[in-house]
């Protein structure tokens, strides 16, 4: 289903705007694409689940919000890995996510939907979430630009948890200028979100001039400390023993149906104890 | 280079510029989504209308 006539109100709506000198924001009118683990008014959020429609729909994820008032068009919801538990877009309840650059590839995920309709051309932005690399790891899978704010950086309000402690919302776009341009509409402190409290907005002007981009290839990163303990799990197994009890609690108290595979994940979350934390 | 907001913000509010209006973009997105003029087979299974979009919103 789509809602065409939907999209295209909120397009007349952007371009009456401009005409009469009334834009709200430099990304006024640029259709963008929202995760299925966002609320949103519009569109029902399954996360991808057969468990779903979990949620109300009569409220907007905060992000989403800001991006309304700042007159983005909301062209609908992507694919994603199930509840967002996931780094390959292949386990959802419609199916696999197929790479635009090659369908017999995946895109990755959990953003993967977002990540392949901005790689698509579908739209030129799209927003993602990031909890152990769901935004990074798409993006770079289909090529295009993701990045993931800082916690407490952008509001988790009304974005389907995976992990309280580490979930990120954050931007997927064609270009890097339009992942700048979201971020100072996304970020900054929420009230409904206890974490943002200390959250400082984005200003574009006050990014580096010129953008550090990291390339993870390559000899040099071979050489990698990091790389070298990411390699040996020092840093896979804290990251295990936060988020997996995080989300073994939520889906373990949504009290729905999951699938054998993440109800497996669910049962090795609950093993930690709170001293695993420590 | 002159960097303020306005020149980093110009390639995507070229966007809007080069399309002249938002409704041709929103439209470009509709044809893409729908698999109207869409070369990605990702676009859509035979199930649902979209692999690259969720069952939800498209």
């Amino acid at each position: 289903m789509i809602d065409s006539e939907h999209v295209l109100s909120q397009a007349r709506a952007s371009d009456e705007r401009r005409k009469t000198g009334n834009q709200l924001s430099l990304i006024d009118g640029i259709p963008i694409a929202i995760k299925d683990n966002y609320l949103t008014i519009d569109y029902p959020t399954t996360a991808c689940s057969d468990a779903s429609p979990l949620e109300p729909s009569d409220i907007d994820a905060t992000v989403v919000a800001r991006l309304r008032v700042a007159g983005a068009v909301i062209v609908g919801k992507t694919h994603m890995h199930e509840w967002a538990f996931g780094a390959t877009n292949s386990t959802s309840n419609i199916g696999r996510t197929n790479n635009p650059h090659n369908t017999s590839h995946i895109t990755g995920g959990s953003s993967g939907g977002s990540a392949a309709a901005v790689a698509a051309g579908i739209v030129p932005c799209a927003l993602g979430s990031d909890t152990g690399g769901s935004i990074r790891i798409p993006s770079g899978a289909c090529g295009v630009y993701g990045f993931k704010p800082s916690y407490g950086r952008a509001s988790r309000f009304g974005v389907l948890p995976l992990s309280w402690s580490l979930d990120a919302p954050g931007p997927i776009a064609s270009n890097l200028f339009a992942i700048e341009a979201k971020l100072s509409i996304i970020l900054g402190q929420d009230p409904a979100d206890a974490s943002t409290f200390a959250s400082k907005g984005f200003i574009v002007s006050d990014a580096p001039e010129v953008p550090t981009i990291v390339y993870l290839i390559g000899a040099s990163l071979e050489r990698s400390d990091d790389v070298d303990a990411f390699s040996r799990g020092d840093l896979v197994k804290p990251f295990n023993h936060v988020y997996a009890p995080d989300l073994s609690y939520w889906l373990d108290h949504q009290r729905r149906p999951h699938n054998p595979n993440k109800v497996r994940q669910m049962a090795n979350g609950l093993k930690h104890a709170i001293a695993d934390h420590c | 280079m002159d960097k303020t907001a306005d020149t980093l913000l110009e390639p995507i509010a070229a966007l809007v510029e080069r399309k002249q209006t938002a409704l041709s973009l929103a439209e470009q997105a509709l044809d893409l989504a729908n698999k109207k003029k869409c070369t990605f087979e990702c676009v859509c299974s035979d199930r649902f209308r979209t692999c690259a979009l969720s069952s939800s919103g498209f």
